[in-house]
């Protein structure tokens, strides 16, 4: 089930706030757990053996950690097994093909579904583990609380990965405030109209383009920024969802975007885009290997592990992998020689110089393999223009031009700089009549959302696949 | 007053969602018929349908198809686009009408058309004719200078169905593809402004193309046959109520010869009209979709040609007779003999199979591929 689908907005989004605000306080828990089972049961019903399977895993793993002396043996064996569940479900089949490929052997490739949202919640419940490991957290030892925490639906399947230390005290004991739960709908609202707004109608034109051969420059350009704002809009979105149904629910999830595509270098652009990854990697996997405390080579090493891993865990193909090499690549370039030179230099170049490396990097990440990468690469920089091309543009531009305004808009802070200064707007008149237009726009992008919702039947989240 | 205003706000939200829940629930139609298809019904719930996947997947498409209010939010959704919405059809520039937009098939898709590609080549190869694959693409995949606003092309979608058919086609199939043809020949009208079926003119350029692989001499239209024009109550046009005038068009042709012909349909004589007219395309030509004509000709070239399809290869039929000796059709759609192409090759002699899987919705559609093959 997926969020921007009209049986999860009209069916089990009512029934779970009905539910959640009329039994007492002592069964919300009960009832996020049971709709969270649910929810998942929309994407297999055999794949809610798994999830649970891994929940039990971390959660004998922990009491081991915790209780008895041999911590980093358990720890070992925890995270072994989580690891080896997401490398059998997730990467069995890239590796046989690689390994065949290699040896020019012919071992039989297992067609191994991949379990909705796995990425997401084996990194979840790791998490947990190692920071009972570590004692930054207390041993949960209530295994429903547990399955609850990585299970809960509006990050189970899509992120962000919300850290067990994010939402501990949440899980014991939270309050539903009539502040958040405002806020919580307008954050639904305005995610799930980026979604279906906006992300889906980029899709549209950028599967079109990447679908198509001989592509001239122009429209290969396009077919890229389509799909840089559909990422983005795709993915923030689902965060932003997921971020408005926490807090109705009572717990507040860390912000998983921060306006990406404003940033001015690409070590801002990673720390602005997909936060809950970037710094789960930072904090599991970077700092344990040493981070930057071992000397310049060290560190550089420990950037291409994590980069490699970053980009192995958004899919099993070669061209996630150059992608996360690629940003390896300019990080390290930014960290020793364009550090100072991107700071000096006007800020709508070095603005301009993270666009070019974020967008070539999608196009990297959008194409499927390795051949139709480099056509597409060959399209873009044949510089190829004929007036055919153009035609072809201008229809496009034509039927798009309304959603490319919406997302150049919608891609920076705009939105919430208004908003918040109608918050702190002095006159009262003013400020009635500003809040009034305020939540009449919620409403009306809302209605505006459920006619494409109505007409639209091709709605995948790209985020499902990782 | 701000948090009036904010309970006002969650109100309307908590009423929008009870609202379209009360509302879709309720529901239960079985039929769309501005969209024409089957609407999938709300699943009976039992213990088994729990752990099956299929039973979410039902009732996910259920919900969408018994939304409440559907049909008003789609019209919506087009005045939201600029567009006027007409049931089934979506209005482009110059009065064009066009169907809604192509679903972007999924990746398993063009797996799936691979198979059935190699289907047609078995059946290409289990015949004694020269198998001629004429793949008509959708009219928004030609037509893309009149498409309606944020109107989603079919052409990408189709190139990539002919990329994969030229490699997977046996090289003894013939592979026609209309789209260039009607491009070498510089014709963009190839499309009624309000149906999906191609002109007389441009049909006579598929001819030709066909003739080149069938060593037929191809004759001139204008000396062969007048070609009428008349408002065209096209496809999209009669479903919505006559409410798009379109400029009259070619539609009917009349021969300008003497083309003398015994028409059979299921084996019985027929008086039936091969130049039809009236206004709309099935008035025009063979008196709409047969399941399987055979027509005796006058002409003596010992060429005998088969057409294997649906309504678009109607005036392919017409237009033929003054080639062929002999001209046959089927359309697996409503012919049930249980006979195969093969059976027809054989039991009439047929030196080529024209296969036109063409459909309005796909161009290359698995489903319409298979019925043509008579599976």
């Amino acid at each position: 089930m997926v969020f921007s689908s009209s049986i999860f907005i009209f069916l089990f989004l009512p029934l779970v706030l009905l539910f959640y605000f009329i039994v007492p306080e002592k069964f919300k828990n009960y009832v996020l757990l049971i709709f969270s089972i649910i929810f998942y049961l929309f994407g297999g019903p055999k794949y809610l053996l798994l999830l649970i399977l891994v929940v039990l895993i971390d959660y004998l793993g922990a009491i081991l950690i915790d209780k008895t002396n041999k911590r980093k043996l358990f720890l070992f064996l925890t995270i072994t097994l989580n690891i080896g569940i997401l490398v059998y479900f997730k990467y069995t089949g890239f590796f046989i093909e690689n390994i065949n490929s290699l040896f020019n052997i012919d071992l039989h490739v297992p067609k191994i579904i991949l379990p909705i949202g796995i990425s997401f919640y084996t990194f979840q419940a790791m998490s947990y583990v190692i920071d009972v490991y570590r004692k930054k957290v207390t041993l949960q030892k209530n295994f429903l609380t547990l399955l609850l925490y990585v299970s809960l639906f509006p990050q189970l399947v899509a992120g962000p990965i919300v850290r067990y230390e994010t939402i501990e005290k949440e899980l014991k004991n939270r309050k539903t405030t009539f502040d958040d739960f405002c806020y919580g709908i307008e954050r639904f609202i305005l995610g799930l109209s980026k979604k279906v707004i906006i992300a889906n109608q980029m899709g549209k034109l950028a599967d079109t383009i990447f679908l198509s051969n001989n592509l001239s420059s122009p429209i290969a350009f396009l077919g890229g920024l389509a799909y840089m704002f559909q990422i983005y809009f795709d993915f923030s979105a689902y965060s932003d969802m997921a971020i408005g149904m926490g807090r109705i629910f009572g717990f507040k999830f860390l912000e998983n975007f921060n306006f990406p595509y404003i940033s001015k270098s690409i070590t801002e652009f990673w720390r602005r885009w997909h936060i809950s990854l970037s710094t789960w990697f930072k904090d599991y996997v970077y700092i344990p290997l040493g981070g930057n405390r071992k000397g310049p080579k060290r560190q550089i090493i420990n950037m291409f592990i994590v980069w490699t891993l970053t980009g192995f865990w958004h899919g099993a193909e070669w061209n996630f992998i150059i992608w996360g090499l690629y940003y390896f690549v300019f990080l390290v370039l930014e960290k020793y020689i364009l550090k100072n030179i991107l700071k000096k230099i006007p800020s709508f170049l070095s603005h301009l110089y993270t666009l070019i490396i974020v967008y070539i990097g999608w196009v990297i990440f959008r194409c499927d393999n390795l051949s139709s990468l480099v056509l597409y690469f060959k399209s873009l920089f044949s510089f190829n223009i004929t007036s055919f091309s153009l035609n072809e543009l201008s229809v496009y531009i034509e039927s798009y031009w309304v959603y490319f305004i919406l997302a150049f808009l919608f891609q920076t802070p705009i939105y919430y700089k208004i908003t918040e200064k109608i918050d702190k707007m002095k006159g009262k008149k003013i400020k009635e009549v500003l809040t009034v237009f305020h939540y009449s726009f919620l409403i009306i992008i809302f209605i505006i959302t459920i006619m494409f919702l109505a007409y639209s039947s091709y709605n995948p989240f790209i985020y499902f696949r990782f | 007053m701000e948090n009036k205003i904010k309970k006002i706000f969650i109100c309307i939200f908590v009423f929008i969602l009870m609202l379209f829940m009360i509302m879709t629930l309720s529901n239960n139609k079985k039929y769309s018929q501005v969209e024409r298809r089957k609407l999938t019904t709300f699943p009976k719930i039992s213990v088994q349908s729990i752990i099956s996947k299929n039973y979410y997947d039902i009732l996910t498409n259920a919900f969408s198809d018994q939304l409440a209010f559907r049909k008003y939010l789609v019209k919506g959704y087009f005045l939201f686009n600029f567009q006027r919405y007409y049931g089934d059809a979506v209005k482009g520039n110059n009065n064009q009408l066009y169907s809604p937009s192509e679903i972007i098939p999924p990746s398993s898709y063009y797996k799936n058309l691979e198979k059935v590609l190699k289907k047609v080549n078995e059946v290409a190869e289990s015949t004694n004719a020269k198998f001629i694959f004429l793949s008509i693409p959708r009219k928004d995949a030609y037509m893309r200078n009149d498409l309606p606003n944020n109107y989603n092309s079919s052409y990408s979608i189709y190139q990539k169905q002919v990329s994969i058919a030229k490699e997977t086609l046996n090289d003894s199939i013939v592979f026609i593809n209309a789209y260039e043809v009607f491009e070498q020949n510089g014709v963009y009208n190839c499309y009624y402004s309000n149906d999906h079926h191609i002109t007389p003119r441009c049909a006579y350029l598929l001819l030709n193309e066909i003739n080149k692989n069938t060593g037929v001499s191809t004759y001139s239209l204008e000396n062969t046959f007048d070609i009428k024009q008349t408002i065209v109550n096209g496809g999209y046009n009669r479903q919505l109520g006559q409410t798009v005038k379109a400029k009259p068009e070619d539609l009917y042709i009349v021969p300008k010869i003497d083309i003398n012909y015994i028409r059979y349909e299921n084996n019985k004589l027929s008086n039936k009209k091969i130049y039809g007219k009236g206004h709309s395309y099935e008035d025009a030509y063979m008196e709409g979709d047969m399941a399987y004509t055979k027509i005796i000709t006058s002409v003596k070239n010992n060429k005998k040609i088969m057409y294997v399809g649906s309504s678009y290869t109607n005036i392919l039929e017409a237009l033929s007779l003054p080639s062929y000796e002999l001209m046959t059709s089927i359309d697996y759609r409503h012919n049930k003999s249980g006979k195969s192409i093969n059976d027809y090759v054989n039991e009439n002699d047929i030196d080529y199979v024209v296969f036109v899987p063409a459909q309005s919705n796909n161009a290359f559609s698995i489903q319409q591929i298979k019925l043509h093959l008579g599976y």
